[in-house]
């Protein structure tokens, strides 16, 4: 596989296309909105807890791999309790950072992206901006 | 995204004037430039990013090296040889500068940290001179550097900033100029290219006007003065300032110049404080050295101020109609080849006059980030963002674009590795999918 081709994986290019939580909720009980001034990349995460266990939308402007990692992240955290959600970001981040253990599940789509060091923040950005609006609520 | 289409029923390209340039003499120009043989990602490089920086001719380097090797030291203060020497050659730079500009005086050149420095140091310079609710005229094109510095000066000020807008083919319109003129602006500042749409300002006129007006007129050089086409229509300038960097000119980073008429720079107030800038400190109260020295506080960057010689001396030599020509190739074959592709919209003037070969575009369904990092893979280096230039990606709701820019030393057959690459983008990136609107 090219660096190309494990960068913008189908299933990375399926939720660009077909973003899963896309959206807003109603009434939100937690948000935050990032912002990557460099490129331009606008998300905008919002969360309820139903019974202590999130249920999120997301809205973007944003490139295939912000958007994706947007998109897959909602589903990943789906029904987890806000410091679940938080390991998450953690992991995530330290993946991003060069830790030496695999991405699971659909999330492995986010794989290829860390041999490309300028698009890191891309696939970050989703994340960082959950971790506000989970931070925002404490 | 509308639009798309239509654009390219509108091209409409005026015959081609311009030559082919002779390939041994362009194989020879792009020689002074080392990093233009490399390759990256295993492909030959193609640089179409010299609006964010051009890249750098040998003798720049060399200039460099042969300053700190031979000749370093402190300048204005030593009493040893090497010391005068090394102040000669610095001094020696403002020279240089006139010459190139083919106007002002030495004691007009300020050397500064690029241009955004000389921009900010007007700014604060005529802090006490702005008033509530004096005007600051600046234009929909501008870069931050351009922009920031007055909005900022207007709000510590409680001044107004007011903005010229943009005809149709995205150029000034000089109707709303001449309208918001009218109002007395104390400043005028505008870019006299655009780094993003590659619109080359009416420089001549919009200064005449300003100037007729009563205003402080500043002209932002960052993206003109590699432009070769419009140079010979600044030579008796009516603008007060003109400020650009050297890194645009294939000099260092870091390093960049302000002129200003004298009458105007005496007007200014120093605003960084310090060694050099002074003539005599006393415990309450120091007084300020002469121009040019004045607004150059600190030991100056010696070494690149000399090397930023080096990169006017080489443009100097460049300013030839066979380069102003293959300039304007660039800009035929880039708009033609651009806007030969479909769900591509340029930003920018499809007309190919008063224009430079700088291509800002959008690609229908493809972010200019995922663009930017497909071309990177086949050694294209293309800018993706904003480039600098929020308040006008707002006003027309551009999320974000894909600008390609070229230098002199560009070649067409790279403008057509650019169109193929994007040719491949959209067969990358729509794999898969249905394309029935296509």
């Amino acid at each position: 596989m090219s660096s190309l081709e494990a960068l913008y994986q189908d299933i990375l290019l399926d939720h660009h296309r077909s973003p899963r939580n896309f959206g807003e909720l109603d009434s939100p009980q937690m948000k935050a909105e990032g912002f990557n001034p460099m490129c331009g990349d606008r998300v905008c995460v919002q969360l309820n807890l139903e019974n202590e266990k999130i249920v999120s939308r997301f809205k973007a402007e944003a490139c295939s791999i912000c958007l994706a990692s947007a998109s897959l992240m909602t589903e990943e955290i789906e029904g987890l309790s806000c410091d679940e959600a938080k390991d998450k970001i953690n992991k995530m981040r330290q993946f991003m950072q060069g830790a030496e253990f695999e991405l699971e599940g659909d999330l492995s789509a986010l794989s290829g992206v860390r041999r490309f060091p300028v698009r890191i923040k891309c696939a970050l950005l989703p994340w960082t901006t959950l971790k506000e609006a989970i931070d925002a609520k404490a | 995204m509308e639009g798309f289409s239509r654009q390219r029923v509108l091209f409409i390209m005026k015959r081609v004037r311009a030559k082919k340039m002779d390939s041994k003499k362009m194989s020879e120009l792009r020689s002074e430039f080392p990093i233009l043989s490399t390759h990256m990602n295993s492909a030959p490089l193609v640089y179409l990013d010299n609006a964010a920086t051009l890249q750098k001719p040998r003798r720049v380097v060399e200039s460099l090296q042969s300053f700190y090797f031979e000749k370093n030291a402190n300048v204005h203060r030593s009493v040893h040889r090497l010391g005068q020497e090394a102040t000669d050659l610095y001094e020696s730079v403002r020279q240089t500068l006139v010459d190139f500009l083919g106007f002002g005086k030495t004691n007009e050149v300020i050397f500064t940290k690029g241009t955004t420095d000389a921009i900010n140091l007007i700014a604060r310079g005529i802090e006490n001179q702005i008033r509530p609710g004096d005007l600051i005229l600046l234009t929909r094109m501008e870069h931050h550097a351009n922009f920031v510095p007055w909005q900022q000066l207007a709000r510590r000020r409680g001044a107004t900033l007011s903005i010229v807008e943009l005809d149709s083919d995205y150029r000034l319109d000089m109707q709303d100029f001449v309208t918001k003129l009218s109002k007395k602006p104390k400043v005028v500042s505008f870019t006299g290219v655009s780094n993003v749409l590659g619109v080359v300002n009416p420089v001549e006129e919009l200064s005449s006007l300003a100037k007729k007006a009563g205003a402080w007129v500043v002209m932002d050089g960052a993206q003109s003065l590699t432009h070769f086409q419009e140079l010979s229509a600044s030579r008796n300038p009516d603008f007060d300032f003109l400020a650009f960097s050297a890194h645009k000119l294939g000099g260092p980073t870091g390093v960049g110049a302000l002129w200003g008429r004298q009458d105007v720079l005496e007007l200014l107030e120093p605003s960084s404080f310090g060694g050099d800038m002074i003539l005599e400190v006393f415990d309450s109260h120091s007084i300020w050295n002469e121009l040019p020295w004045r607004l150059e506080a600190g030991t100056p960057n010696i070494a690149d101020v000399i090397a930023m010689g080096e990169s006017l001396r080489f443009l100097e030599a460049l300013k030839t109609q066979e380069i102003a020509e293959h300039e304007q190739d660039l800009v035929d074959h880039g708009l033609e080849l651009l806007s030969s592709i479909s769900q591509l919209k340029i930003f920018g003037p499809l007309s190919n006059h008063s224009r430079v070969p700088i291509f800002s575009f959008q690609l229908e369904g493809i972010h200019p980030h995922d663009l930017g990092s497909f071309l990177d893979q086949r050694g294209i280096a293309v800018r993706a963002g904003n480039h600098c230039a929020h308040p006008l990606h707002q006003r027309f709701g551009w999320g974000s674009s894909t600008r390609a820019s070229c230098a002199f030393y560009n070649e067409v057959s790279e403008l057509e590795k650019l169109k193929e690459g994007i040719l491949e983008a959209q067969r990358f990136f729509n794999r898969g999918q249905k394309v029935s609107h296509l």
